[in-house]
Parts: structure tokens; sequence; C-alpha cells
């Protein structure tokens, strides 16, 4: 079994280039979707220059928006149009957002405005509370501004708050999870090719058993898929500082339950085609409309339809996706994982299957 | 002993084997001739056990390895139609991964690697990957796969199909070496009949599923010891001539080529004194002709109506 694993391996680096590539192009692709052009966002401000100014600037954190000053009338009519993602309406007391329906941000910006808009009441509270004294009030906010007497941190952990969008993570997710798809059929298409071939049957009139070499090249397809996906999130959270929310371990272990998937899938699809071309043409298609339904190209709460909705309960990605994104209990997460796992065994036991009756007639 | 029963594999609605009997004891070399799709492949895969038959059963030391393939595959080599190697491997990593699925003990495997590469030929280029072989190279390692853990028993499949003179008559002295030196039984499939009449003690000759006949070369050549094969030469025959020739009753399986003529007769029949006035009287020159003692290709021809090969 060991010699099997060992034997793709070395076949693996004798020819690595598809792996290599598939590699940096997740990586690439990742990149170049976290560092797009910059999408305009609307605001309309009811405060004074000075007001406007320091909201604009901490809303500034989230770096990859464009923010423009318009007038209500106008912004209203932006978003409408759809000409930009969102409008930001900064009343004296409140703020208001509108959004399209696609719109990733919105609890980012809440969370910025919110806390501009604590500060300012703060201010507002102890200025109508010391109406005498307003230039010292003044001073010592600005002070307190400067040298706050304790810090206070937002912290968005994943587990404990709502799901966190962030566009970069969520991208590098969202693609990870489809393109590792390809990585998993490269070795589960060995089985076909040595099939096609004659290797297997050398195989099966061996002294190993028939589970140790389905074993062996399955744990193969799992074990380069993971590596890669190790390796990318790696990149991504050394190199690239792509914050994992305290996560980053967590995250390589929970990606384990879709891998497996995965792997049975590919098995089941190899078993249901008889030519390595039959089945890149299959693995491709299924990939890309799982990956579609599965809300890695766009997020399923912008899916209108409610029979692609309906669909999406069968692309594993859905599943891949809703635990790396993080629900907020365990519970939550033991779901999606207990759904992967069990479309992992069914698949399996029926590609198996049906690998082995073909191999009959 | 393997012993082949009543074996028979139906695909869909076609009869592949079809109540096969056959047998091979240790030591002997036996052949399996039969034109392509007369279900050779098959029943070694199902001796192999590597399918399941449709009736019948395999035996070896008179127990049933239908249920029980271990006995028989740690003593038997198979040698697959197709080249089931590694292309990407070199001839050594590919013998080496074979010969540790076969579970041969480490301190034997490097030793087993050189005598195979030493009986196939390849050990000078051992080191070189498998796909940039030429197509007599890859045969011999696909052999040598097979030999790595001894077997008693080997069967080949047309080792030989597709490769030049040189290559092929290097496998088959290897092949009688093989069984002369280390008594391996080998079951030897082809619808090369010079092969067989070469290599074999017994053969089998399969057609459409069937064995239509079967014993030593003697035995099997007897079957035609009441005939004999004539070929006459012309200059041109006509239609009317060959009309006329195949009313004759004396004559039968008649084969026609351009300029040439075969038939076969009962062992004493005078011929020329038919053939010769037919000639006369279509106006046809005879150059020549020629009785041929009769081949397995004769015997499959009496046996079957078709030639063995197109
Ligand atoms: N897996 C299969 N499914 C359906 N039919 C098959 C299968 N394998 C073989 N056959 C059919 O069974 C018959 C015997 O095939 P087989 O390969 O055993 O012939 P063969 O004697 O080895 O021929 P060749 O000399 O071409 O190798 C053929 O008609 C073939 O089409
Ligand atoms: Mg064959």
């Amino acid at each position: 079994m060991i010699t099997i694993f060992k034997t793709k391996c070395l076949l693996l680096l004798r020819n690595p280039i598809n792996y290599i590539i598939s590699t940096v192009v997740i990586c690439l692709f990742v990149y170049l979707m976290g560092h797009q052009q910059k999408e305009p966002i609307a605001i309309a401000s009811l405060l004074n220059e000075q007001e406007t100014a320091q909201a604009l600037q901490a809303l500034q954190k989230i770096s990859y928006y464009d923010y423009s000053v318009h007038t209500e009338q106008k912004a209203q009519e932006l978003v409408e149009a759809g000409e930009v993602k969102a409008a930001i309406f900064l009343f004296d007391e409140q703020f208001r957002l509108v959004v399209a329906n696609d719109f990733m941000d919105s609890a980012l910006l809440q969370k910025e405005l919110n806390i501009v808009y604590h500060d300012r009441l703060q201010q507002t509270a102890l200025l109508q509370a010391f109406p005498a004294q307003q230039a010292q009030v003044k001073e010592i906010f600005t002070q307190a501004q400067i040298t706050p007497a304790f810090h206070i941190q937002y912290q968005n952990s994943k587990w404990e708050e709502a799901p966190i969008y962030n566009r970069q993570l969520s991208t590098l997710f969202s693609f990870s999870l489809f393109m590792v798809i390809y990585t998993t059929a490269s070795g589960v298409s060995y089985i076909l090719a040595e099939r096609n071939m004659g290797v297997w049957n050398r195989l099966i009139v061996s002294s190993i058993s028939k589970w140790q070499a389905y074993t062996a090249n399955l744990a193969y397809a799992f074990c380069i898929s993971y590596v890669q996906l190790v390796f990318i999130f790696s990149i991504f959270r050394y190199v690239a500082d792509v914050d994992f929310y305290g996560s980053f371990t967590f995250t390589l272990i929970l990606i384990i339950p879709y891998l497996l998937c995965v792997v049975a899938l590919t098995i089941f699809i190899a078993s249901i085609t008889n030519t390595i071309s039959q089945f890149n043409t299959m693995i491709m298609l299924i990939a890309i409309s799982f990956a579609m339904l599965g809300g890695a190209y766009w997020l399923l709460e912008a899916v209108s339809s409610p029979f692609i909705y309906l669909l999406s309960y069968i692309s594993p990605i859905r599943y891949g996706l809703e635990i790396l994104k993080g629900g907020s209990t365990w519970n939550e997460l033991l779901q999606p994982i207990s759904i992967l796992l069990f479309m992992a065994v069914v698949l399996m036991g029926i590609g198996i299957n049906i690998m082995e009756k073909k191999a009959d007639t | 002993m393997i012993e082949v029963v009543n074996l028979t594999k139906n695909f869909k609605n076609i009869k592949a084997v079809d109540n096969v009997n056959l047998y091979i004891e240790p030591g002997e070399i036996v052949g399996l001739l039969g034109p392509n799709g007369a279900g050779k492949s098959t029943t070694i895969a199902l001796i192999s056990t590597l399918i399941q038959p449709t009736a019948g059963d395999v035996l070896f030391q008179q127990q049933s390895v239908i249920n029980n393939p271990k006995l028989l595959r740690d003593v038997l080599g198979v040698v697959p139609q197709e080249v089931a190697l590694y292309k990407d491997l070199t001839a050594r990593e590919n013998l080496q991964f074979f010969g540790t699925i076969q579970k041969i003990p480490k301190g034997e495997l490097q030793g087993r690697i050189n005598a195979v590469l030493k009986q196939v030929g390849l050990e000078d280029d051992r080191k070189k990957l498998v796909k940039y072989y030429s197509s007599g190279m890859r045969r011999r390692l696909n052999i040598g796969a097979a030999l790595l853990h001894k077997p008693a028993y080997l069967i080949m499949d047309e080792p030989t199909v597709g490769i030049d003179p040189q290559s092929r008559s290097y496998i088959l002295q290897a092949i009688k070496q093989l069984n002369q030196e280390d008594k391996t039984a080998i079951i030897y499939t082809s619808h090369y009949m010079e092969e067989v009449e070469f290599l074999c003690d017994r053969l089998y000759i399969m057609d459409q599923g069937k064995i239509i006949a079967a014993g030593t070369m003697e035995e099997i050549k007897a079957i035609l010891s009441s005939e004999k094969t004539i070929e006459i030469k012309l200059e041109r025959h006509s239609k009317s001539f060959v009309e006329a020739l195949t009313t004759l009753k004396l004559l039968s399986n008649i084969q026609i080529a351009e300029a040439q003529i075969s038939f076969t007769v009962e062992k004493n029949t005078d011929f020329l004194s038919v053939i010769l006035p037919l000639c006369e009287a279509h106006n046809i020159v005879l150059k020549g002709f020629h009785v041929k003692e009769p081949t397995l290709e004769d015997v499959f021809l009496h046996l079957t109506g078709r030639a063995l090969r197109d």
C-alpha cells in the first residue's frame, strides 16, 4: 500500500507541471480578485465638513472601496441605478445604509459607522450636559482620542459573531475549494488510467488486496489536494497577511471533510465514465456547476430563483464554504460537516461498487 | 496442475467463452491459438481470476480458485496483452514497484530485479524511462514484470504482437529458456502458428469461444493426414476456369489469389489428371504446382472454413 502511494508521489515529482500551475493559478486569481479595482460607494452627508471628513477617514480603513460624496438624492439614484453597490447616508444622530443585494461588506461598513456614531453621540451628549464648558469638553475629548484611558479592540471572532464577509478571504475559500476539485480528480484519474492500461490488473493478481489498492490511490488523491490547500492558505496567511480571524489551524482541519467528499465525488465520476477524456470533461462540468450552485462565484443570499437555491443543496462546495465562513456555534458547523461526510460515504460506496461491477462485464 | 472445467463467460449477448475445458501441468508449454475475438484473452482473465465466470470452474490442485484466488495468485504470473507499465518510471523502478506489491522480501528484491533484467535483456537500459523504450523493449519489460516472483505458472497473452522480428525471436528464446531452466509452466496465447509450433508441447485451438481442437502438434496435424494441400501457380486465370474448378467434387477449401490457387484433396487423388485438362480447355498456362505439408493454418482452415488471419 505504501509502495503504491510512494510510486504515485514519484510520478508526481516526474511530472509536477500541472500541479504547480494549478497552485499558481489559484494564488494569482485570489490575489487579483482581492486587489481588484476599487468599487465606488456613494456618500450623502448632512454633517458639517469636518465631521464628514472624520467619518470618511474611518471608512477608508476598508480600503477596497472608493468613497465619493454626493447629494442625498443623487446617492439614492446611483444606488438604485446599480452604479454603486452601496450608498451611505449620514444624518445627525443616525446613519442609513442602502445596499444592492449582492453587496458583501454591509456588516463591515456597519461596524465602522457604529464606532463613528458611538463617539459622535457621546460627544453630543456631553456637550448638552455641560453647555457652559463647551470648549473644555471638546479639549478633553480630543485629548481622550489621542491618549485613551483604555483601549477597546474590536475583534470579529469567527466563532462568536455573525459570519464574516471579508472579500479576500472569501475569494480565497471559494476559489480554492473549486479549483482543488481538479487536483483531486488528477489523483483519482490514475485509477481509471491504470484500469485502461492494465496496470490495475497487475495489482489485482498481485499479493495486495483490492481495498489496499483503492485506499492507497484515494489517500494519494486526498493528500495532494490537502497539501495544495495548506500551501495556498499558508501563502495568504504568512506572505499576503490575510486575516484568518485567529482560526488558521482550525481552518486547516475544517477543510478535511470537504476534501473527503470531493475524493468520493471524483471516484464516483470515474466509475461512470470509461476514458480519461470523458472523465476530465465530466469533472469540468461538475466542478463548474457545483461551484456556481454552491456559491463560489456569488453569494448564495443573492440567488433569487428558489429552484437554483434548492439545487445548491447538492453542491459540496456550499457546505465547504458554510464551514469555512464559520457558523456561530459548534452545532451550526456540525450540520454541514455531517452532510459532507454522509455524501462522501454514499458516493464512495456507489462509485467503487459500480467500478467493480464494470470490471466484471 | 491448473484445470479449467466447463468454463463459460457471457458479455451481455456475446458468448466470449463457451464451455471451455483445458488443463496445464507443471513444466509444460501449452499453446492457445485462435483468431481475433476467439475468446483467448477472456479465458486468460478467467483463469487469472480477474473476472468471474458465468458458469464453470477453475481448479488449482483440485481446489476451486473462484472464491479463493489467493492460492493460485501466489504461483501465477500474468503477462497481459497490452503493455501494462508506468511510462514515467524507469525499467528498474517499474520492477521495483511490481516486485514490492508481489511482497518479495526486501533482501531478495534487488537480486530478482537484476536477474529479470538480464533474462529480458534490458540491463543496459534499466535507467531509461519506459516512455523512451521501443515497442520491443516495452514488450520485454512487460514480460519481466510477471517473472519477479518466480511464478510456477506463467500465462502470456500474445506477448509478441506488433514488434520487430529481432525482439520477437529474442522473446521466444527467452521463453524457451525460462521453461527449460526454471521449469516454469507456460500458457502461450497467440494467433501466430509458427510461434506455437516452435514453443508448445501441446495446444488448444479456439474459435468463437469454443475449443475446436486439442492435443500435441502431431495429433492435431493428424487431423489432416488424410488430406494434402496443393498450390498451383498460373499465369492468369479466368472466371469460367474458377467456376469450373469449384464444381469439381474432388477439391475442397479452395482459396483463390491473383496468380495462385490452393485447395485440398484426398491423400491419394491424382489431381493433375483433373487439373491439366481443365487448364487446356480454358486456355490457361499452368506454371507449376506444389504439394504442402499440412500446417496449423491448414488445420484451422479445415476446422472452420476460415483462415486464421485475415
Ligand atoms: N468487457 C467486454 N465486454 C463485452 N464484450 C467483450 C468484453 N471483452 C471481450 N469481449 C468480447 O468477447 C469476445 C472475445 O474477446 P477476447 O478479447 O477474449 O478475444 P481474443 O481471442 O483475445 O482476441 P484478440 O486476438 O483480438 O486478442 C469478443 O467478441 C469481444 O468483443
Ligand atoms: Mg486477446
